[in-house]
């Protein structure tokens, strides 16, 4: 026995985890990817464009979550001085994803979701750096979300894929009424380890359907006691029904070592 | 080398060759694959001895207990026992190491402590000669493989072996504990109570002991188990006001409202229809399987009663009573496994040596043909 012991020892130390290595200092998020082929609703596919803002020749790091296949989770492109390149989407259908890319130099993002029959309005999706998204401990709050004859609201819980090794995460999350405050529900879970959609928050915890909410979220942390690399992200969207046109609702982040 | 050396050894030797197995799998015919239920990323991350109900044990060690079922066929965690991911959860927390290696690790060292258990109890009721080939027995079976997996046979088996040890070296307060976690492990943990009470019994009485102490032993080993099951049961009352919540959460699996009393007369109903289709060898062949597998645990229980080995008979046709009250021949396969008097009574076919060694090659061969299946998202129990 004791022999084994050290042999367990130095097995469990060989498969204790350490964070993966940036791939650089500069980061884009774009938290809401998505690409949908239903049969009568719009045609949605994600139009991401990269420009190197640097005044030399760069490479930038993409990170899908989730890709359509493995081979399409990282994604390196590499682009001259000001050249700007459409990023192929690889994302799975009616899945939300996110794009996360790092870079030693400069470069911008601008992303869109748009309907490829033209029949609904784009959606521009608000580019993110990795400072913006919560650290554990910090509480984001979106809203407010709601369900009207005219407009329905959901939310996403997401992140970067660099996260891979770190999720699931640990969430505690609160729903409020906006102005009063009053504490509809709450709960602490542990999220899937891809994005999660909450597509009918009333539903799924039990508030009366079409009470207008706001959506707190506390990031406790990784479940697996993993280092957290860049951060967590919840955004909320708001669609007219009549039109399919959708606008992000605001996030903001309340960082923990702030009062609340 | 002693005896304990040879049958740890082997334990690790075969540990080697499963997960060397597990790996080559995956390059076996990679495009052949049954559907993943799994997402993305729980595919990507997890051993390749992790899959079907291994995810449930990754779930509850990362999450816990969740929302309770609200409708027949919701598939929820209540199913599975506290004690294995609670295991897992304890290794995590404190290496951060993937969970299903966790559990793959947790489950090695339950096998390993195991294999020395059962080699003590069969070199004690079958004698020296019999250790080995009943250690082979154990190893080389089909299913056998599921000891490694991310799955709680290897601790079950580990704590039944070291409950049953306990009581007969009269240790009963060790045998408690063991039984008690036993519990807390899996469902067949309660068929140990009555092993464990004739055992306790027999055991007492076999040292002189009076009936009076002997009854007392006996019901302590009875209670063990069934106290670990009771605490599981406290929990879930405490926590979700139902204390059978992970029958309920079982039985959501089939889709249809049905009791534990349902179980024997809807495998019977299983039966009759698969015989009158004509499936036993094609449609259904995988759950043709699983009720010989049971059959056959019935055979070895018989072959222990005619041994005068009363207790663990018993102890095995409990075994296979309990995957009646299942409803489904479903990993009839995998229960049977901590039924480990069987194996040393298998073993006795040594006599034969080339029929044994013939027949521990074939079953070698179905072994490593069942991680193949399983790496590759096929269910085998």
């Amino acid at each position: 026995m004791r022999k084994v012991l050290p042999l367990a020892a130095a097995l469990l130390a060989a498969g204790c985890h350490r964070p993966p290595e940036p791939y650089g200092p500069d980061t884009a998020f774009v938290p809401a990817v998505f690409r949908a082929n239903n049969p009568g609703r719009p045609i949605w596919a994600p139009k991401v464009t990269l420009t190197n803002t640097s005044g030399t020749p760069s490479t930038v790091r993409l990170t899908r979550w989730p890709p359509d296949a493995r081979d399409s989770e990282e994604s390196i492109f590499e682009l001259a001085p000001g050249e700007t390149r459409s990023v192929p989407a690889h994302i799975p259908l009616a899945t939300a994803s996110s794009f996360f890319f790092e870079s030693e130099a400069s470069f911008r993002v601008r992303a869109e979701i748009v309907d490829r029959r033209g029949l609904a309005p784009s959606l521009a999706v608000p580019v993110l750096s990795s400072v913006d998204l919560a650290r554990p401990g910090d509480c984001l709050r979106v809203g407010p979300l709601v369900e009207t004859a005219s407009e329905r609201s959901h939310f996403c819980f997401t992140y970067p894929g660099v996260e891979r090794d770190a999720v699931p995460f640990r969430v505690r999350l609160r729903l409020l009424s906006p102005g009063s405050e009053t504490l509809l529900h709450e709960s602490t879970f542990v999220l899937t380890g891809l994005p999660l959609v909450i597509d009918d928050p009333w539903k799924r915890f039990h508030v009366a359907p079409g009470t207008p909410l706001d959506v707190e979220v506390t990031f406790v942390g990784s479940a697996r006691s993993r280092p957290v690399a860049r951060g967590l992200w919840v955004y909320g969207i708001t669609s007219t029904k009549a039109t399919g046109a959708s606008r992000f609702l605001t996030t903001r982040v309340t960082r923990a070592s702030a009062p609340r | 080398m002693t005896t304990r050396q040879r049958v740890f050894g082997l334990g690790l030797l075969w540990l080697a060759g499963v997960f060397l197995v597990a790996l080559i799998s995956r390059s076996i015919l990679p495009g052949v694959t049954g559907s993943r239920p799994w997402s993305y990323d729980m595919v990507r991350r997890v051993t390749p001895l992790a899959r079907w109900d291994s995810g449930w044990y990754i779930n509850l060690a990362e999450a816990g207990y969740g929302e309770p079922p609200t409708r027949v066929g919701q598939e929820t965690n209540h199913a599975f026992f506290p004690l294995y991911p609670g295991l897992v959860r304890l290794i995590v927390r404190a290496t951060a190491i993937e969970t299903s290696l966790a559990g793959n690790l947790i489950s090695a060292a339950a096998l390993l402590a195991a294999l020395l258990l059962f080699a003590e109890w069969t070199r004690r009721h079958f004698g020296e000669s019999r250790v080995v080939p009943a250690v082979l027995v154990l190893l080389l079976f089909p299913t056998s493989f599921f000891f490694a997996a991310v799955y709680t046979e290897a601790l079950l088996l580990a704590l039944s072996l070291a409950a049953v040890e306990a009581f007969e070296r009269r240790r009963p307060v060790l045998g408690a504990i063991a039984g008690f976690f036993a519990g807390l492990t899996r469902i067949s943990g309660l068929v140990l109570a009555p092993y464990l009470a004739l055992v306790a019994h027999r055991t007492r009485r076999g040292a002189g002991g009076s009936r009076a102490r002997a009854l007392g032993d006996a019901a302590l080993a009875a209670a063990s188990p069934l106290a670990g099951f009771g605490l599981f049961c406290l929990y879930f009352w405490r926590r979700f006001s139902d204390p059978l919540l992970f029958l309920k959460a079982q039985h959501n699996w089939s889709g249809q409202s049905k009791s534990i009393l349902d179980g024997p007369s809807l495998i019977w109903q299983g039966v009759v229809e698969d015989f009158q289709q004509g499936r036993i060898f094609g449609d259904a062949h995988a759950r043709t399987l699983e009720g010989v597998y049971l059959l056959f645990f019935l055979v070895l229980a018989a072959v222990l009663l005619r041994q005068r080995r009363s207790a663990e008979a018993l102890y095995v046709a409990l075994t296979v009573a309990i995957v009646f009250t299942s409803g489904t021949f479903e990993s009839a396969g995998r229960y049977v496994l901590p039924a480990f008097p069987a194996f040393a009574a298998l073993a006795g076919l040594e006599k034969r040596r080339g029929l044994f060694m013939s027949l521990l090659a074939l079953s070698a061969l179905a072994q490593a043909a069942y991680v193949w299946a399983f790496v590759h998202w096929y269910w085998v129990g």
